[in-house]
C-alpha cells in the first residue's frame, strides 16, 4: 500500500469518514434501519465497517509526526 | 449458587497482587521496553474508559433503553476517528508545553489560574459520584454473589489497596516527563481482563444458556419483542444527545485525558488508537445483547445491571462467576486509580500550590510528591464518603451520565482553544460558570434530592415535559447552550491580554510558535538563570531544572547567545509547567527570569527558532501553510546550496545564516556560529566579516585573505535586510545584513597558469631566433678560442679573451632575459619597486631576438630613474606582448616609439608603431580572449587579453588608438604609489 504523508489529504478523508459514520448513525438512514426488521447485529456491522475504513486510512497515512 | 465472601476477597486480593507484580516488573525494567511501548499496550490502557458502568451497567442500560447503550461507545468512536483533527493537536500541546491535565491545558490557553481552579473543582465534583459508583459496583457485585451485605471494612480495605497502588505506581516521581510504564501496563492488563471476562460470559450465554447461535436465532424468532426492544428506544430516546456526550467524554474525562495524552509514549501508538480503540469497544459490547437475552431467558430475578454475574450463577463452572466478578473489579479499580491520579495532579497544581506555595528552603520535589500522595488518599476516601451519601438505588448509568454532562461543559473551551484564537479568558470563565449552574440545577440538585439530602420543591420532570425533552437532552442542551452562548458573547465583547494572545496563537497554530521569542532575557548566562530561579524554587531544584532544560535543548552550560538563552527560558517554563502547572510556571518565569525591556529584537533574531519549530512540525502543516512551508524550504535550499558563501546577520551582528559554501570556505560548521556575534568568529573570519559589516562599501573586490598561511582571494558583497515586522522608520535604523563571499582563489590560480602558458608560448616563438642569436657569439667564441691556441702575442691574447668575455656576457644577457620572462611566477600579486627603463629594455631585447630580420627600429624614451610599483614580471609580459604585436604589424625599416613618463598620479607608457593599424570592427573585441588576426600557429589570442587583465590588476587603464594604414598608439596608465616612489628615490640617491 503506498504510504501517503500529505496531512491535507488525511484530513479530507477523515472528514469523509466522519460524514459516513454520521450517515450511518445520525441521519434519517438510522431511523430506517432502526425499525427493527433487520438482524440484531446490524449496528455492529455498521460499526465494524467504520472501524475497518479507519484502519485502512491509518495504514494509508502513516503520519507519526506531531 | 453462592460464594463465600472470603473467597471473593481472596480473589480480589490475588488480582491486586498480580497488578502490583505487573506494574513492578515493568517499572523495574524486567519486561523488555519494546513490549511496554507496543501500541496495543497503550490502546488497551485506553480501555480505562470502560468502567463498571460499561461492564455491568451496559446490560441494564440495554434492558431499559435498548441499543441506546451503544451511544456511549459510538461517540468515542467519532472522537477517535477525528484523531488527526481533534486529538493530535491536543497531544502536541500537552507534549510541547508539558501539560498534564485538562485544567493545565485550559489554564495555559486562557492564561488564568482561576480557569484552572474552576476546571479542577468542577472535575472533582463531577468525578466523585463516578468514583462512588465504582465502589458501589464492587460491593453490589459481592452482594449478588454472596447474597449478603459485605461489611463496610471490606470496601474500605479495597479503597486502601487502590490508594497504595496509585501512590506506588502513579506517583513515584513528580516530573511530567516521566511516564509511568508500570501503571500503563497494569491498566492495559485490567482492560484485557475485563474484555476477556465479558467475552467469556458472552460465550457462556451463547453456548450454554442458549445452545449456540442457531438456538439464539430460534429464541429471537420466538420472541421478536426482544429485538424490537433493542431498536425501539433508538427511534424515541436521546440517541444523538448520548452520542454527543460520549464524544465529549472520550477525551475530556480526567482518566481519558490522563491515559491518552499524559501517559502516551509514542505518536505511533496514538495514531493506531484511532481504529484499534473503537475495535476494543466493539468487542467489549458484542457480548451485551446475548447476556441480556440469556438473563431474560433464565428469568433472573435481579437488576439487569448485574446479569453479567447473574447468568454465571446458573449451571456454570465454579470459576466463571469469580472471573466475571474479577472483570467487574478490574473495570472499577482501573477507573478509580487513573481518575484519582489525574485529579490529584490537577488539585496539586491548581488548588494546593496556589493556596500554599512551599518555602524555597524545602525540597520542592519531595513536597510536591508527598502532597500528591496525600491528595490521592483524600480523593479516594472522598469517593468512599460519597458512596455512603448517594442514594443506593441510583442506576449505574445515571451517575455515569451526570459525569458525562459535567465534562461536556469543557467542550466550548477546548473548541475555542483549538479553533478560535479570539476566544477570551472572560468568555471561557463566564460560559463555564453558566454551564455549571445549569448542570447543577438540571442534574445535581435532582440527584441530591432523590438521595434525600435536600428538598428543592422543583418539579423538573414537568419542566422537561413542558419543553418536550427528556432529562438528558434537557440538561445537555440547556447547559451547553448557556455555556456556549456566554462563551461566544463575552469573548466578542472582551479583549485578550497580550499573554493570552500569545498562548492562543501557540494553541491555534499548526506549529508551536510562541511570540515570547520577542525580547532578550535579562539574565546573560545560565548561572544567572539558576540564581534567579533559586529564590523561588530553591537552589537544588533550580540547578536541576536548568540542567534538565540544557540537556533537553542540547546546550552547553556556558551558553551566552541571547537567542539560545531565550529558548532556554522557554524550556524551563515548560519543564516547570509539568511540575507546578502552566500558570504558576509562567508567573515564576516572568518574575525571576524577566525580559530586558530595553533590548530590541528583530525577526531575524527568531529565525533559527522558527525554523526548528517548522522542521519539527512539517507534516502537520496543511493547506496554504504547507504550500508556504514548501516554498520556504525551496528558498532556503537555494540559499544553502548557493555556490557563494552566504552569511546573514541580525542588526546586532548575530549570525543567523551560515550556508554550506561558507562552511566549506571557513571550515566552521554552521552549528558553531549561528547565534553568535560576528566578531566572535575565529581568525581571520571574525575581523574580515565584522569589518566588512561596518564598512560603507557594499562591494570589496579581490580581497586577499591569508587562511592557514596560504593566500586566498575573495570578492565581498553585502546588502541590507529590512525587517518586515518593523515599521519603515525602525526598519531603516535596524537592518540585518547579508554578506556574500565569492572565492576567487581557483580563478587566480588558473589565471597565473594561463599567463605562464602565454609566456611559454612567446618563448616558443622566440626559440629559433634565440638559438641563432646565441649561435653567433658561440661561433665567435669558437673562432677566438681556435686562434688563441696558436697565438703567442700577449696583447692579442688579451684582446681575444676580452672578446670572448664580451660574447659570453651577451649570451648571459640573452639567457637572463629569457629566464626572467619565463619563470612561472607566484599566484597573485608579487609587487615590488623596479626601474621601468630596464624592464622596457629587457622587453625590447627579447622582442629584437625574434624580430631581428625585420630590422625594426626601437626608440625608447624613459628616464632611467623612473620607478614603478607593481609585479615586474607581469609588466614585462605586458611590454613583450605589446611590442610583439607592434613589431608584427610593422614593415622592415619602420620605427617603434616607446615613451614613458610620469604625471601627477600616473605613470604613462605609450607605444607607437607605423604598422598597418587595427581595422575598426576589430577594435572593440581586441581584448577578448582568443581573439587574433594572426595566422593559425602564430598567435594564441591570449596576448592582449592578458595585457588587459594585468593592467586591471594594477588598477591601471589601457587605451588603443589605431588608424588603419597609419599606425597604432597604445596608451597604458598605471597609478604610481607616491610614498614608495619617494622612498625608493631616496635610496637610489
Amino acid at each position: 500500500m503506498p504510504k501517503m504523508t500529505d496531512p491535507g489529504r488525511q484530513y479530507e478523508q477523515t472528514i469523509l469518514l466522519l460524514l459516513f459514520m454520521l450517515f450511518l448513525f445520525a441521519s434519517p438512514f438510522t431511523s430506517w434501519w432502526a425499525t427493527g426488521q433487520y438482524a440484531w447485529f446490524l449496528p455492529y456491522i455498521f460499526w465494524l465497517m467504520v472501524i475497518l475504513i479507519a484502519a485502512w486510512l491509518h495504514f494509508r497515512f502513516r503520519n507519526h509526526d506531531l | 449458587m453462592t460464594y463465600e465472601l472470603e473467597i471473593l476477597f481472596g480473589a480480589s486480593l490475588l488480582y491486586l497482587l498480580i497488578l502490583f507484580f505487573i506494574a513492578y516488573v515493568t517499572d523495574s525494567g524486567l519486561v523488555p521496553e519494546s513490549w511496554t511501548s507496543n501500541p496495543f499496550v497503550y490502546i488497551l490502557s485506553l480501555g480505562v474508559y470502560a468502567t463498571s458502568w460499561s461492564y455491568y451497567g451496559s446490560v441494564g442500560f440495554a434492558e431499559r433503553e435498548g441499543y441506546m447503550f451503544l451511544t456511549v461507545y459510538l461517540g468515542v468512536t467519532i472522537a477517535f476517528l477525528l484523531s488527526p483533527l481533534l486529538l493530535r493537536p491536543i497531544l502536541r500541546l500537552t507534549r510541547v508545553y508539558q501539560l498534564t491535565s485538562l485544567a493545565d491545558l485550559l489554564a495555559f490557553r486562557y492564561r488564568s489560574q482561576l480557569a484552572g481552579i474552576l476546571v479542577t473543582l468542577f472535575m472533582l465534583i463531577g468525578s466523585l459520584p463516578y468514583i462512588a459508583l465504582q465502589i458501589r459496583a464492587i460491593t453490589t457485585s459481592l452482594i449478588v454473589l454472596t447474597r449478603e451485605v459485605p461489611p463496610q471494612q471490606l470496601a474500605l480495605g479495597f479503597c486502601g489497596m487502590l490508594i497504595l497502588f496509585a501512590i506506588m505506581f502513579g506517583a513515584r516521581n513528580i516530573s511530567a516527563r516521566e511516564k509511568h510504564r508500570g501503571l500503563v501496563a497494569a491498566i492495559a492488563f485490567e482492560s484485557l481482563v475485563k474484555l476477556t471476562a465479558l467475552l467469556v460470559v458472552g460465550l457462556f450465554a451463547l453456548f450454554h444458556v442458549f445452545s449456540g447461535p442457531v438456538d439464539l436465532s430460534n429464541w429471537l424468532a420466538a420472541h421478536p419483542e426482544a429485538t424490537q426492544a433493542l431498536y425501539a428506544p433508538m427511534r424515541e430516546g436521546p440517541w444523538l444527545t448520548l452520542i454527543f456526550l460520549s464524544f465529549c467524554a472520550a477525551f475530556l474525562l480526567p482518566r481519558q485525558f490522563h491515559m491518552m495524552f499524559t501517559e502516551n509514549l509514542s505518536i505511533r501508538s496514538f495514531a493506531a488508537s484511532s481504529w484499534a480503540f473503537p475495535l476494543f469497544l466493539l468487542l467489549l459490547n458484542l457480548a451485551i445483547p446475548p447476556i441480556l437475552w440469556a438473563g431474560n431467558h433464565l428469568n433472573l430475578e435481579m437488576d439487569a445491571d448485574y446479569y453479567v454475574l447473574g447468568i454465571t450463577l446458573v449451571n456454570a463452572p465454579e470459576w466463571l462467576p469469580v472471573l466475571a466478578y474479577i472483570g467487574g473489579f478490574s473495570a472499577a479499580s482501573a477507573m478509580v486509580i487513573v481518575t484519582t491520579l489525574a485529579l490529584s495532579s490537577m488539585c496539586m497544581t491548581h488548588l494546593l500550590l496556589p493556596a500554599s506555595y512551599p518555602d524555597p528552603l524545602l525540597n520542592i520535589y519531595l513536597w510536591l510528591l508527598w502532597g500528591r500522595r496525600l491528595l490521592i488518599a483524600i480523593i479516594i476516601m472522598a469517593g468512599f464518603g460519597f458512596y455512603h451519601l448517594i442514594e443506593q438505588n441510583q442506576g449505574l448509568v445515571q451517575l455515569g451520565l451526570i459525569s458525562f454532562v459535567a465534562v461536556a461543559q469543557f467542550l466550548p473551551g477546548v473548541i475555542g482553544l483549538l479553533y478560535w484564537p479570539q476566544a477570551t479568558r472572560q468568555g471561557f470563565l463566564v460560559g463555564l460558570l453558566g454551564g455549571i449552574a445549569v448542570w447543577g440545577f438540571a442534574l445535581l440538585l435532582p440527584l441530591l434530592e432523590r438521595s434525600g439530602f435536600i428538598y428543592t420543591g422543583l418539579s423538573l420532570p414537568s419542566l422537561h415535559h413542558s419543553l418536550g425533552m427528556e432529562q438528558w437532552r434537557f440538561a445537555t442542551f440547556w447547559s451547553l447552550a448557556c455555556n456556549g452562548l456566554l462563551f461566544v458573547g463575552v469573548s466578542l465583547i472582551t479583549r485578550q491580554s497580550s499573554e493570552e494572545r500569545d498562548a492562543a496563537r501557540a494553541c491555534y497554530s499548526d506549529v508551536s510558535l510562541l511570540s515570547a521569542l520577542k525580547g532578550v532575557v535579562a539574565a546573560g548566562n545560565t548561572r544567572q538563570f539558576t540564581q534567579g530561579l533559586a529564590e523561588i524554587i530553591g537552589q537544588d531544584t533550580a540547578e536541576q531544572e536548568v540542567k534538565q532544560a540544557l540537556e533537553d535543548l542540547g546546550m552547553e552550560a556556558d551558553e551566552i547567545r541571547p537567542g539560545e538563552l531565550r529558548r532556554l527560558r522557554e524550556q524551563i517554563e515548560r519543564n516547570l509547567s509539568g511540575l507546578l502547572g502552566p500558570q504558576m510556571a509562567h508567573i515564576i518565569i516572568n518574575r525571576q527570569l524577566a525580559m530586558d525591556s530595553e533590548a530590541k529584537t528583530a525577526l531575524a533574531d527568531s529565525i533559527r527558532y522558527i525554523e526548528e519549530q517548522l522542521e519539527s512540525s512539517r507534516t502537520e502543516l496543511k493547506g496554504l501553510n504547507a504550500d508556504m512551508d514548501t516554498l520556504r524550504r525551496f528558498h532556503r535550499q537555494i540559499l544553502l546550496d548557493l555556490p557563494l558563501g552566504v552569511c546573514a546577520v541580525t542588526p546586532d551582528h548575530q549570525i543567523v545564516v551560515w550556508n554550506l559554501a561558507m562552511e566549506v570556505l571557513s571550515g566552521i560548521p554552521s552549528r558553531h556560529v549561528v547565534g553568535y556575534q560576528l566578531n566572535t568568529l575565529p581568525a581571520p573570519w571574525g575581523n574580515l566579516l565584522a569589518g566588512f559589516a561596518v564598512t560603507q562599501d557594499r562591494h570589496i573586490p579581490h580581497m586577499e585573505v591569508t587562511i592557514e598561511n596560504r593566500p586566498h582571494w575573495f570578492n565581498l558583497h553585502k546588502a541590507t535586510i529590512p525587517d518586515p515586522q518593523l515599521g519603515a522608520r525602525d526598519s531603516k535604523s535596524r537592518t540585518g545584513l547579508v554578506m556574500l563571499l565569492e572565492d576567487l582563489t581557483d580563478l587566480e590560480t588558473l589565471e597565473a597558469e594561463l599567463a605562464h602558458s602565454d609566456r611559454l608560448a612567446s618563448i616558443g616563438r622566440l626559440a629559433a631566433s634565440v638559438a641563432h642569436e646565441i649561435g653567433n657569439p658561440v661561433t665567435g667564441i669558437a673562432s677566438l678560442a681556435q686562434n688563441l691556441r696558436d697565438e703567442k702575442e700577449p696583447e692579442i691574447i688579451e684582446e681575444s679573451i676580452a672578446s670572448i668575455l664580451h660574447q659570453t656576457k651577451r649570451i648571459s644577457s640573452i639567457i637572463g632575459s629569457l629566464m626572467n620572462f619565463s619563470r612561472s611566477g607566484s599566484i597573485g600579486r608579487d609587487y615590488q619597486t623596479f626601474r621601468l627603463k630596464q624592464t622596457i629594455d629587457d622587453a625590447v631585447n627579447l622582442v629584437k631576438l625574434a624580430r631581428s630580420g625585420k630590422q625594426v627600429e626601437y626608440n625608447v624614451s624613459c628616464r632611467k630613474k623612473l620607478r614603478l610599483v607593481g609585479d615586474r614580471q607581469r609588466i614585462s609580459q605586458v611590454l613583450v606582448n605589446l611590442l610583439t604585436n607592434a613589431c608584427d604589424a610593422s614593415k622592415p625599416g619602420d620605427r617603434i616609439e616607446i615613451i614613458a613618463f610620469q604625471d601627477e598620479e600616473y605613470i604613462q607608457l605609450e607605444l607607437m608603431d607605423q604598422g598597418q593599424g587595427i581595422p575598426e570592427q576589430d577594435q572593440d573585441v581586441i581584448f577578448e580572449p582568443f581573439f587574433t588576426t594572426k595566422k593559425p600557429g602564430e598567435g594564441t589570442g591570449l596576448g592582449l587579453s592578458m595585457v588587459h587583465k594585468i593592467i586591471q590588476e594594477h588598477q591601471g587603464r589601457i587605451k588603443i588608438d589605431s588608424v588603419p594604414g597609419t599606425g597604432t598608439r597604445v596608451v597604458v596608465r598605471l597609478p604610481q604609489h607616491r610614498d614608495q616612489q619617494i622612498h625608493e628615490t631616496d635610496i637610489d640617491h
